[in-house]
Parts: structure tokens; sequence; C-alpha cells
């Protein structure tokens, strides 16, 4: 498809390209649906809030004049439906927009992070869904196919990965170790599949019905009615405490107590409802929700760091959870449960064969754990001494005296945190990977595998120094916002040494494919 | 693998007994592979010192403007103008002396290696830090010169990866011909050597 005119970079004009988009190899066009949920969202943002003022509250207001934008708005989204033109090549997705000012963009199959999609029950009953294709360039997604029928989505994530699981089954280095792949056949098995009751436990450990009634209370307050509930129960809180004895007011609180509990478990059924994760050659596809569906297809050698924690209360019920970055997308959105929790919870005796199935070449279990500085114990006490006596010195100008025993009090909180850490904090160099666990509360695990690696650190601070100890870190590739690394504090300053030699070594070995 | 960690040993990558106050490889004519460790350039010492001194002749002016406000403007007492005079002054003559003092301390601790695992650099007079990126890793190189580098022929090597806390890594203060000389060979060895693809043109010299 030579461009009609040499001048024009973008090729042909987007729109005349009608016999095009019948085959499957030519350029397409957003489901014809697209519009209104283009128009939905605007709707959304910006008219409904103005509605919900005029119906609740008098008085102008600045959401009203909000309302006016929804007409742009709506004809931006008009336009991205009209002009948006994606394309399969061979080793490129290509999506072109615009009418003005016309873009095309190029992504490469082979740099392509991930592919999320969300269908909530509107997208089912039209037999569409929303499509986020991430590459490692920003906290934003690439390109999003607002929205495309379902076929379509199937034959974009085929195109997209059936060309990669070629190329990368040729790469001998990525995984690497004797449990290296084969590659299977496809299994449509999931290998993970969460349990109801762990549902109810990640329910009941989020606790986001506060926030649900929070959000409600606030709402409630905003619009006034607030006080209108309150003149309609015209009693004041002074004959009410008369009315009813405190035990009463007790079921009261347990009541709202338990009810919050309720909304929590229910908000957790209607999220994680059916959580599975299906391994197809290469990628691990998650699926999950009750009225909104989200899928989420993670390429497995696109995994940069594997972390597990155990929560103190997950702890507890023997649960644990696993969390895996790509440098794909914005590790601080929320509304992906899959990509902030990859297998949300999970009993610790079914960790070892889903960890199998995510990498190949990583395990939690049977490490050679290797101890850091035998005065790491002594030198966290210490440090956490000197930390308190911040409050200390506060509390010791208020009350005086009482800063003693308030003291005491702290270098044991110190002294028992101090020697749990300490227990706890140790490394492990495997043929494939790195791993440090370390926490108190929340026992964390961290995996970095030598070719995800992109340079290894050592830092001494000066009392590091005089302890003869130092910091080891590895910097990996991540998604935006992320606080994950990975860190080994305290290790002696040889252990240090000998750490960054042979990651080094072993990196240098290995390539990296994002 | 416990072979491979104790051989490491033998080449210890931070220690205080190796000294590095005097450069033993001014001669290295070639800044290339080589495996052994570099300081910066001693014209560093000079180039930070004028850099330091124009940041401390900026301390100056706008101390001696705040001087002149406490003494013209507000209605302290005695004392307290003094006091903050004093106060002023010993800034800038501390940022005059750190200016000074502080550039041959950095070149004493800095120093770098290129081997066959990459570009090694450490650092840190107070705070110590090597990074260690291996070459394949390399993202992209860049060669910086700022003005008074550029009096002094010096330059830095900026060395991109993809990671996310140490994505950029600079090493400021070395001979411009070295980084571009350290660059190409960074640039024919490290990035996507590995990976098999074949480099055509590698660029030359950017100035």
């Amino acid at each position: 498809m030579e461009p009609r005119d040499p001048h024009d970079v973008f090729g042909r004009d987007p729109f005349e390209d009608a016999e095009a988009a019948t085959t499957p190899t030519g350029s397409h066009r957003l489901h014809p649906m697209s519009p209104v949920f283009e128009i939905g969202r605007s709707f959304f943002s910006l008219v409904v809030p103005g509605l919900v003022f005029v119906l609740l509250a008098s008085g102008d207001s600045y959401e009203l004049w909000y309302m006016l934008l929804f007409v742009p708005a709506a004809a931006v989204s008009l336009k991205r439906y009209l002009t948006l033109r994606y394309e399969l090549s061979d080793d490129h997705l290509v999506v072109r927009e615009g009418l003005v000012f016309r873009s095309v963009r190029h992504i490469p199959y082979d740099r392509i992070q991930n592919i999320d999609t969300v269908q909530n029950p509107l997208h089912r009953l039209l037999g569409v869904v929303e499509v986020r294709v991430e590459t490692a360039s920003g906290q934003e997604p690439e390109a999003v196919l607002r929205v495309l029928s379902v076929p379509r989505f199937m034959e974009l994530r085929a195109g997209v990965f059936a060309e990669r699981d070629d190329d990368e089954a040729q790469t001998p280095d990525d995984f690497v170790g004797p449990r290296a792949p084969r590659l299977p056949e496809p299994q449509p098995v999931p290998f993970f599949r969460m349990r109801p009751v762990d549902v109810v436990y990640f329910g009941l450990l989020s606790q986001k019905g506060i926030a649900v009634l929070s959000g409600l209370v606030f709402l409630l307050w905003e619009f006034n009615l607030w006080d209108r509930i309150e003149k309609r129960i015209p009693i004041d809180p002074e004959r009410l405490s008369a009315l009813f004895p405190a035990w009463e007011w007790l079921v009261i609180g347990v009541f709202i107590v338990a009810l919050l509990q309720v909304v929590t478990v229910a908000w957790a059924f209607i999220t994680l409802h059916d959580f599975h994760i299906v391994r197809s050659k290469d990628d691990l596809r998650t699926t999950c929700g009750l009225w909104t569906h989200q899928t989420a297809t993670l390429p497995r050698h696109r995994i940069q760091f594997l972390s597990i924690s155990e929560g103190l209360f997950p702890r507890l019920f023997g649960r644990i959870s696993v969390k895996a970055l790509t440098a794909g997308g914005d590790s601080t959105n929320d509304s992906q449960v899959s990509r902030k929790w990859l297998v949300p919870l999970v009993e610790r005796a079914a960790l070892d064969p889903i960890v199998r199935e995510i990498q190949p070449d990583v395990a939690f279990t049977g490490l050679p754990w290797a101890r850091v500085h035998p005065h790491a114990r002594r030198r966290m006490i210490v440090k956490g001494a000197v930390v308190a006596l911040v409050p200390t010195l506060l509390v010791a100008r208020d009350a005086g005296f009482w800063a003693v025993p308030f003291f005491a009090l702290l270098v044991l909180l110190v002294f028992v945190t101090a020697t749990k850490r300490a227990r706890r904090l140790a490394y492990a160099v495997t043929d494939s990977a790195v791993y440090v666990r370390d926490g108190v509360l929340t026992h964390a695990r961290n995996a970095v595998r030598f070719s995800k690696i992109q340079s290894i650190s050592l830092r001494q601070t000066p009392f590091d120094r005089r302890h003869r100890m130092a910091t080891v870190s590895v910097d990996t590739a991540g998604p935006g916002g992320s606080d994950l690394t990975f860190r080994i504090p305290y290790l002696d300053v040889r252990d240090a040494m000998r750490f960054v030699r042979t990651v080094r070594r072993r990196v240098e070995r290995t390539s990296f494919r994002w | 693998m416990r072979a491979n960690l104790n051989d490491a040993l033998a080449h210890p990558m931070l220690d205080d007994e190796t000294s590095l106050d005097n450069d033993p490889f001014a001669d290295a004519v070639d800044a290339r592979i080589d495996g052994v460790l570099h300081t910066l350039d001693p014209a560093h010492v000079p180039a930070s010192r004028l850099v330091g001194a124009v940041t401390a002749t900026v301390f100056l002016v706008v101390g001696a403007i705040g001087v002149a406000i406490v003494w013209f403007v507000t209605d302290l007492s005695g004392g307290a103008k003094v006091a903050v005079t004093v106060a002023i002054l010993g800034l800038v003559v501390f940022v005059f002396a750190l200016g000074y003092l502080w550039p041959p301390l950095e070149l004493a601790r800095t120093s770098w290696r290129v081997d066959v695992d990459g570009i090694v650099i450490k650092r840190g007079v107070v705070f110590r830090h090597v990074i260690s990126i291996p070459g394949t890793r390399i993202q992209h190189l860049d060669v910086s010169q700022g003005p008074v580098q550029r009096r002094f022929g010096l330059g830095t090597l900026v060395v991109h990866t993809a990671g996310t806390h140490d994505s950029e890594v600079n090493l400021e203060g070395i001979a411009r011909e070295k980084a571009l000389r350290v660059r190409d060979f960074l640039l024919e060895h490290g990035p996507n050597r590995a990976s098999g693809r074949v480099r055509g043109e590698h660029p030359s010299d950017g100035a």
C-alpha cells in the first residue's frame, strides 16, 4: 500500500480504506458501538454530577457549567471513533488517529508488555471489550482501543503474541536452569483459581467497606441530605442516649461493624468473582469480576520482579499473595485487581506449583538462604533507640518523668522487632535469580531473575563503613509508581562484594528483552 | 557456585586498602577494556573548584544583600544584627571552603573500570556507592559537556539503562576524549550484543 502523496507520511487517507477493513490483515476500525462508550464516559464524568446537583441541591454550582463541556467532549469522542484505525502488520501494531493533527503509532509486538481488557455488563450485552495495550514507555497505556468486538480482540491478542511466542521460544538464556520450559502445549485448565474462602479473607483484609460507607456519608453531607435526615428524626443525641441503655448502643455498634464486613465481603465477591489464571504457551491470562469482567494478558518472560508477601493477618490464616511486575502501565492504578496482585490470596501450601507456572525457574522454597552480618541486629537496635529518642523528648517536655517508662517501652519494641527482623533477613543466589526476604509484620520474599537485572549497586554509609557492612540492591525495569525494590541491607561488606561480582557476571551472560 | 564467589574475593571492589590518591593509570593510553580502575581526570579538581567558586560567589552576593537588609531595613537589636551577620558570613565561608576542599576528595574517591562485564563506577566521599552496569543492559550512552568542562577538556559519560532507580548513571569529570572512546567501546560491545542483533555503523563523534 503505497502512500499516494509522497509528502503524506501518514499514508492513505483514514477515510478511504473501507475495503481494507474487511480483510484480516488490513486496518480495522473500532466497533460501531464505540461512540456509545466514549460518549458515556463523558456523560458520567460531566453531566451526571450536574444532574445530581440539580435534583438534590439548590443554588447554582460549577457542576452545572461542567455540563456544557459535554458537547465538545462528545465531539472529540466521535472524531476518535471515526478516524481511529489499527492494523496488525507483521511485527507492529499500527494505530492511526486524527483528523487535523494525525498520528501514526507503531508498536512493535516484542515491546508490548501486556494487554488488559475491561468488560462491564453493557460491554458484554453488546459483545464488545475495552482493550489497553501497554509497553514499557510510561504510566499511560500505549494504545486504548475503546471498544472492540470480542472476536477482534481475540484476533489482536493472537496476532500480537503469536509472533512473539515463536520468537521467544528460541531464547535459551531467558529461562535458565534445570526447569527450563519446553513450551508445552497450550493448557486451557486454570492453574490457579481463587477459592471462595480466600475471597472472603481478601475482602475482610482489605476492609473496603469503610471506604464505601465513608463515600456514602460524604455524598449525604455534600448534598446537605444529612441535615434533612436529622430533621426527619427530631431526636437530639442527649435524649437518644437517655432513651436506650448503654448495652443497646453496643449492639448498634456491633451491628454497624458487622454491616461493614458484609459490604466488604460483598465487594470482594463482586470484583474477584471467579478469579483464575490460565497459561497459554508463555502468556498468563487472568480473568475476574462478576459484573465487570477484567482480563489481563501478561507474558511470563515480561515479568521483571516477582514478590510474594504474607501480611500479619494472612499469615495467621496461612495465606500468601503474589505480585508480578512488568514494565508496563502504572502500578498505583487500583482499578485492575489482577495487575496489583497476580494471585490475591492463596494457601501457603499451594504456592509452589503456582509460582512454577508463573516463572519456571523461580522457586521460593528450598533456597540456599545466606545470612546478613551477625551484628545486623545490634545496629537495628541502636538505630531504633536513637530514633525513639525523638518522641521521648517530646513526651519529656510535656510529661516529665513519664518519658522514662515511655522510652523503655519503645526500646523494648525496637528490641523485639530488631530480633525478629534480623532473624528473617536473608538473601539467596541461585543459577537463575537472586532472592531476598525481609519484613517484621509483613513477610516479603522478592525474586529478580538475572535476565531482568539492569544494574547492581553497593552502598555504604559512614556507619556501614564503621561496622564493615554494606547494602546491595539490584535495579530492574518496572511500572510507573512502583515502590518495590530489591535491597539487601546490613550485609558483611565482603559478602556484598561477592554478591555484586557474581551477579554482575551472571547478568552479563544473559540478554535482556524487556 | 561457591568457587565463583570465592574468586570474586580476589577482586575487591570496595576496600580502603587500595588507595586511589594517586592515579596509577595516568599513562594508560587507551581507556578501553583494560579492566583496571581509572580515576577521574586531574583537571576535574580545578573545573569543580571553578564551579564551586561561582556557586560561593552567588552565596556571597545573596548573603551581602541579606546583611544589608538586616542592617538598614529591619529594626532588630544590635546583638541580633551581629549574630545574623556572623551566621551569613559563616555560611559563605563554609560554601567557599567546601568548593575548594571537596573536589580533591571527590577525585580521590571516584574511580571507574570498564571490563568484559560492563562498567563499574565507584564514588562517594561520605556515602560510598559502587554501581555496576553490565554491558548488555546499556540502553544508550551520551557524552555531554558543560561550559566549564569545555574549558578544561572534560566531559560527562551518561549511561542509560532500562531500570527505574538508576536508569541514568553519570560519570562526570573524565577527559572528553576518554569518554568518547569508552562510549564507542561500550556501544560496540554492550547494547544488543547478546541478543545477537547486528549493529550497523556506530555513531561517530557527535561534537
